[in-house]
């Protein structure tokens, strides 16, 4: 027997020989199997993760899974959503570790391996859409409306809603929580977080041109502290603040704000349509400038996703409580109106989508495609 | 409702991915199977693997998306459920032909 291959103990060279494995092209070392004696191991689970996953971890020393008990599971990192799944595999996983360096048997190269867990089965993520729905629910039911909050009623406590209770019931990244948020106009109260009223945050906003006219103050730097304090007749300083730098953007030392323009004319028209069935757009447009003082610009692309233009018409459309099941929500946006445009039909579906191919499946898969004088529409697929 | 944390464990351990095609099978009657030889690995340019009458031959790839070997802790009076990942695997062993047999022929030498 060859030399080079003396230092195989003497059961493994039988193997060879019996396996017809070429010995001489054989590397000095090999490993032994064992099962070890944690086997079997099963809190062991494999996840298929991407790059930027591992950045993440690395980096924040964490990810976080999310959801109420009836939901999918959700891994969500600061800025992405990803669906849980777990697929099968017919071939067999094995994880083995290799005890510490000193079990190198250096006499005979063997590396002892141990194997404590066996899978057939491993966890794949899918990019999704966050599921913010469930936070303009949360907060629906107390809404916030100044000093003559209501919410220290002992009779009937209010539900009270903290970040932490809106991050495990809401699937979503800690970025899109706090943009949504931030539009929908929440702000902390005792520790608290609370929805701006709708008809309150209108109030506080004609509160504000008022103050602008007395003090001469301009829209584009709006001091925050005195224009919070100011407003102390209506709601406390600190809900004024949080209001100023939620409708405005904050100059770069901090002291005052510059009030966003769409933000303003876009709650004047909806203030304008939310109760109403619909409107005639050309009434619309001139109540609408009549409301939103006249250095501020109204355009009707301001309100993209908010409102359905349709035969002359206009009317309010809450996107926030259409359906997150893309069937369902077609199913709706056709109600209100029969033909769509892309660049009309776009701010409805966004929400539901991650990726431009995924919302041309989307829209492939529920609607028809018709080409009227040389437009593109899309009409419903089934009735 | 709840939130569950994936961490990174504090030590991290070193794991070896191997994938073989199809099932493992043993003897039912064991109790337990540690201590029990799975088998061998030896290594030329590629990988052989033999398991009890099988010779398996393989290779190591890299793996398109890296694994995370996580270690699920179950909730007790003080902790939620967490996980805790011990090892970021980003290649494997893979093993993903049909198994030759071992012939014995070396006892007819005797």
């Amino acid at each position: 027997m060859n030399d080079e291959i003396k230092h195989f103990p003497e059961n493994v060279q039988k193997l060879l020989a019996d396996a017809r494995i070429p010995i001489k092209q054989l590397k000095p070392i090999y490993y032994e199997l064992t099962i070890g004696e944690q086997f079997p191991d099963d809190s062991i689970r494999l996840i298929e993760v991407n790059n930027s996953l591992i950045e993440e971890l690395e980096k924040s020393k964490k990810l976080v899974i999310r959801g109420a008990n009836d939901d999918f599971a959700a891994l969500c990192t600061s800025d992405q959503i990803f669906e849980i799944k777990s697929a099968e595999t017919s071939n067999t996983l094995l994880l083995a570790s290799p005890l510490d360096s000193s079990s190198v048997n250096k006499e005979n190269g063997c590396i002892a391996l141990t194997v404590n867990s066996i899978l057939h089965a491993k966890l794949e993520l899918t990019q999704c859409v966050p599921r913010l729905k469930r936070i303009s629910q949360l907060f629906e039911e107390n809404p916030y409306r100044g000093h003559f909050d209501d919410d220290n009623d002992i009779e009937n406590p209010k539900p009270k809603i903290t970040m932490e209770n809106i991050k495990s019931e809401v699937q979503a990244s800690d970025q899109a929580i706090d943009a949504y948020l931030k539009k929908l106009n929440v702000v902390t109260i005792d520790g608290y977080l609370r929805l701006l009223d709708f008809d309150f945050r209108t109030k506080l906003i004609e509160y504000i041109f008022s103050l602008l006219s007395i003090q001469d103050w301009s829209k584009d730097h709006i001091p925050i502290d005195r224009c919070a304090t100011e407003m102390k007749e209506i709601c406390p300083k600190y809900v004024a603040k949080q209001f100023l730098e939620q409708i405005g953007t904050i100059s770069n030392d901090g002291n005052s704000i510059s009030l966003n323009a769409n933000t303003i004319s876009t709650h004047y028209a909806l203030d304008l349509l939310r109760n109403l069935e619909k409107m005639k757009l050309s009434e619309f447009m001139t109540c609408w400038r009549e409301c939103v003082p006249s250095d501020f610009p109204i355009d009707l692309d301001q309100l993209k996703g908010f409102v359905i233009i349709s035969e002359g018409t206009i009317s309010y459309i809450d996107t926030d409580n259409l359906s997150e099941k893309p069937y369902e929500r077609m199913k709706t946006l056709f109600s209100r109106k029969n033909t769509w445009t892309l660049s009309e039909i776009e701010p409805f579906l966004s929400s539901l989508t991650t990726s431009n191919a995924e919302f041309n499946s989307l829209l492939a898969m529920h609607t028809r495609c018709i080409i009227k004088d040389g437009q593109k529409y899309y009409v419903p697929k089934y009735n | 409702m709840v939130q569950i944390l994936i961490e990174q464990a504090e030590n991290s351990t070193e794991l070896i991915l191997i994938e073989l095609q199809g099932a493992l099978d043993y003897a039912a009657e064991k109790q337990s199977l540690s201590g029990e030889r799975v088998g061998f690995l030896f290594f030329t340019q590629n990988a052989i693997c033999v398991i009890g009458q099988h010779v398996l031959d393989g290779k190591m790839v890299e793996l398109d998306k890296p694994l995370l070997v996580m270690r699920k802790r179950q909730a007790d009076g003080t902790n939620n459920t967490s996980y805790q990942v011990e090892c970021v695997i980003k290649r494997k062993l893979l093993f993903h032909k049909r198994s030759k047999s071992i012939v014995h022929y070396s006892s007819k030498k005797m």
